[in-house]
């Protein structure tokens, strides 16, 4: 919303902002040299804002190929001895968490922060891990966030530290923390400095950065020493902020549960100490130890796992055996989805046996019979998506007799009804690994759906271990050229960089025969015969096949249409041709085509033109114009 | 409490996250030091419902809106608002538009439910139910997309007393937009409020 406001250079302005720009700022006003990512929900508008800002401010941005390779320029950057910092989702964590744990080992001679967005509730993610966690596995110093103020301050803070420290730092944030609004006052803008290493070709460097266990022993004992510095600097960092009152009552919490903490002692007009962590690894236990003494009930808060509740359990045993601690551990609080102040209350007034302000419980059965005349709204694919006349053709082509393997991208929203093209999507990368064991065992043949952008992310190594191992299944690649699903980012198959800058395309038909996949080809997704009949061919090729479906999203394509002025004639239905078969809506599904009366009818604002309808139409009722001329 | 929260409901491209935006600005020009925004948008691109949420006040320290607490839901479609609506306050407001918008689960057996039951059952829910045809206003202006501007300033007359100034809500509309983009907004705006000032 605020590139304008996130490009001023006059420090003391307020920013109207949400959590995710916040951490791009605060990564300008730390002297980032070079950020990398790969995008994904609730973290892309880090990498977009970045992206954006790139061109005004001097730092290097780019989209990686996947969060591993991500990690690796961002760790190659640090240990040169720049400025760095990768960004991504929970899932991207896991992806680079080779590279990520082993730079702790490592360590490194400039900074390095990494940036994880995770989603308590799973709002548009398949996993809710809380990577806290991954701070206390990892040995990563972890700062934990609870508004767009703290977002950028711990920006700057974490970009401090790994350099003071020589060690890479997370940076957790939550959705509600990434698309939290509010208002940031902008700060200075760091000393231009040269953002170019001399190579100290003398230098040891192979000692502590050729990773073997002879360095590896070292590098182990550097990071736990790196850890006790740490723990000396969150005892009297600023971001643990305590507040002791009297009261027998505390709370321990973290991160934007801290808010909910807040509001629901006012709610149940509760007066209570509490203790809000912003570094979650490694915590200030003295300070804690201090904040135990003398309170008998303790409310742990915190999204994700018993973390915070864990580590004070084992403090209490030393300072304060007697106290009550509630929390996820003995079920006051839940385990799964995120918080809010409800949720804080509830718990609290059932634990003190004090009455709700709020009867929320009531409220919502009161609330259900009226919403049941409500439906649902599940994403679908887009009127004129070129995926959907791929899965369409796909479905025709094998009888619907396959088994589907899908990948993580707008193509999995083939999988429920009406297309039903989608029986496995676990992760990126799926629909080529798991072809391969899935190979091992069915008795179907096995075709895949995969994006551009995932190919390059993930699909690669599963496709040489396809070739390699002589596995037998029909690969689509779904070219639309764009990474569709978390918002129109470039990658290799575009040929565009981040920043808008020219890179140089990289084509998918050219990698697949590279890497020595026989039958490779190319068709229209909108040609849906010669679909069909390039699928059939494939399904009875014995090997791998890869058929690259082009087209452009039909978002994109209907943007750059309205900007070049090109008006988009819409399909209609011939009322006395359409018998009513509803083939276009019930197999089809096109969100631009709706039953009135005994006819299919085309919504003319909605239809993008693709032209696929009248293809798969047996009435041939359906024909391009509005029908005037 | 010192506090007030709006809720705005809608489906991607109508522009929920812009009037939450506008709000976080305007209830922040208005003089409120504590506005927490929040949005989450999901899939919402490809048809999705989505909502945005605006706080503000001394009490109000995290980003979501509870259940039973939002004092105004706006919906920029007319059945989205009730989606939403145990998180509606006791006797809060319901601004809504008469836009009605498929959903893809409609295929040949599901079909749009009638206006009057979805209607009864807001009313159920609060008396405070107003509905507006913006739609038809941003055609008289020229701009379907002003649609949700409109719902803006028919919102800032009915609710009363409604926290943030009318010069905000102006200013904020001015901050948001590109200067060309400006005066038909301020212009939806001022339609939709001129719609409901006599109620």
């Amino acid at each position: 919303m605020s590139i304008g406001e996130l490009k001023s250079r006059l420090p003391g302005i307020e920013a109207h902002v949400h959590g995710n720009e916040a951490v791009a700022r605060g990564a300008i006003e730390a002297g980032v040299w070079v950020a990398s990512c790969y995008p994904g929900t609730p973290s892309s508008e880090i990498s977009d804002t970045l992206s954006e800002l790139s061109k005004y401010f001097d730092f290097e941005f780019e989209y990686s190929v996947n969060e591993k390779v991500a990690a690796e320029v961002a760790a190659g950057v640090a240990i040169a001895g720049g400025k760095s910092m990768v960004i991504f989702k929970g899932a991207g964590f896991f992806v680079a968490s080779d590279v990520l744990f082993h730079s702790v080992y490592s360590g490194i001679t400039g900074s390095f922060v990494i940036v994880v967005c995770e989603e308590p509730g799973l709002h548009s993610s398949a996993d809710e891990v809380d990577q806290r966690v991954m701070g206390r596995l990892g040995y990563f110093p972890t700062f934990v966030p609870a508004n767009p103020a703290e977002a950028k301050d711990m920006t700057i803070e974490a970009f401090k530290l790994s350099g003071q420290i020589k060690q890479p730092v997370l940076l957790r944030l939550t959705t509600r923390v990434c698309l939290q609004r509010g208002f940031i006052k902008l700060g200075k803008l760091p000393q231009k400095e040269p953002h170019t290493v001399k190579w100290d070709i003398k230098k040891p460097w192979w000692q502590q950065f050729v990773l073997v266990p002879e360095t590896c022993r070292p590098g182990r004992l550097r990071s736990i020493e790196a850890i006790d510095r740490v723990k000396e600097i969150c005892e009297t960092s600023k971001y643990t902020e305590v507040s002791k009152v009297q009261s027998n009552i505390g709370v321990l919490t973290c991160g934007v549960c801290h808010g909910y903490v807040l509001e629901a002692l006012k709610l149940l007009n509760l007066k209570a100490s509490t203790f809000k962590v912003g570094i979650s690894f490694p915590l200030p236990e003295q300070r804690l130890k201090g904040f135990l003494q003398g309170i008998k009930q303790l409310f742990v808060v915190e999204e994700g796992e018993a973390y915070l509740e864990l580590n004070v359990r084992a403090l209490a045993k030393d300072v304060n055996p007697d106290i009550q601690i509630f929390g996820k551990d003995n079920a006051y609080f839940p385990l799964a989805f995120e918080y809010d102040t409800s949720v804080v209350v509830k718990s609290m007034a059932k634990a003190l046996k004090l009455n709700s302000p709020i009867n929320y419980e009531k409220r919502e059965a009161e609330a259900k019979p009226l919403q049941k005349l409500v439906f649902p709204r599940p994403p679908v694919l887009c009127s004129g998506c070129p995926h959907r006349a791929s899965a369409y053709a796909a479905k025709k082509a094998t009888k619907g007799k396959a088994v589907f393997v899908q990948d993580v991208g707008c193509y999995a929203l083939a999988a429920p009804p009406p297309l039903n093209v989608g029986d496995i999507e676990l992760c990126m990368g799926t629909s080529t690994g798991v072809a391969c064991g899935l190979n091992y065992v069915v008795d179907k043949p096995i075709v895949s759906l995969i994006g551009d952008s995932t190919f390059f992310h993930a699909g690669l190594p599963g496709l040489v271990n396809a070739v390699y191992n002589r596995a037998n299944f029909t690969l689509l690649v779904l070219d639309n050229l764009a990474t569709g699903m978390t918002g129109f980012q470039p990658n290799p198959a575009t040929g565009i960089r981040g920043g808008d800058k020219p890179g140089k395309r990289v084509i998918i038909e050219d990698v697949a025969r590279g890497m020595g996949v026989e039958d490779v080809k190319v068709v229209d997704s909108y040609n849906i015969k010669e679909l069909q009949s390039a699928i059939k061919d494939s399904v009875a090729f014995e090997g791998v096949s890869v058929i690259i479906c082009r087209r452009e999203c039909a978002i994109l394509s209907a943007k750059e249409n309205r900007e070049k002025g090109q008006p988009i004639i819409p399909y209609r239905v011939d009322p006395n041709k359409c018998n009513g078969c509803w083939l276009c809506i019930s197999q089809f599904g096109c969100p631009s085509i709706e039953k009135e009366g005994e006819v299919a009818k085309i919504i003319s604002e909605n239809c993008n033109s693709c032209g696929v309808c009248p293809e798969i139409c047996p009435s041939k009722a359906i024909m391009k114009g509005n029908g005037d001329e | 409490m010192n506090k007030f929260e709006i809720l705005v409901a809608g489906t991607g491209g109508q522009g929920v996250i812009l009037i939450g935006n506008i709000l976080d600005r305007a209830a922040r020009l208005s003089g409120f030091k504590n506005v927490i925004g929040s949005e989450i948008h999901g899939m919402a691109q490809r048809g999705g419902a989505l909502t945005s949420y605006t706080r503000m006040g001394e009490d109000v320290h995290g980003p979501i809106i509870s259940v039973g607490c939002a004092d105004v839901i706006i919906g920029l479609e007319f059945i989205e608002g009730l989606r939403h609506i145990e998180r509606l306050s006791n006797n809060g407001w319901m601004v809504v538009a008469e836009t009605r918008l498929p959903s893809s689960v409609m295929g040949t057996d599901i079909s749009y439910p009638k206006r009057d039951e979805v209607l009864a059952a807001m009313k159920q829910a609060t008396e405070k139910v107003f509905v507006l045809n913006s739609q038809k206003i941003a055609h008289q202006i020229g701009n379907i997309r002003v649609e949700n501007l409109v719902m803006l300033g028919a919102t800032a007359v009915v609710v009363n007393p409604f926290p943030i100034t009318t010069e905000s809500l102006k200013e904020a509309i001015r901050m948001t937009f590109p200067d060309k983009l400006v005066d038909i907004n301020i212009k939806a705006f001022e339609a939709g409020r001129e719609a409901l000032a006599s109620i």
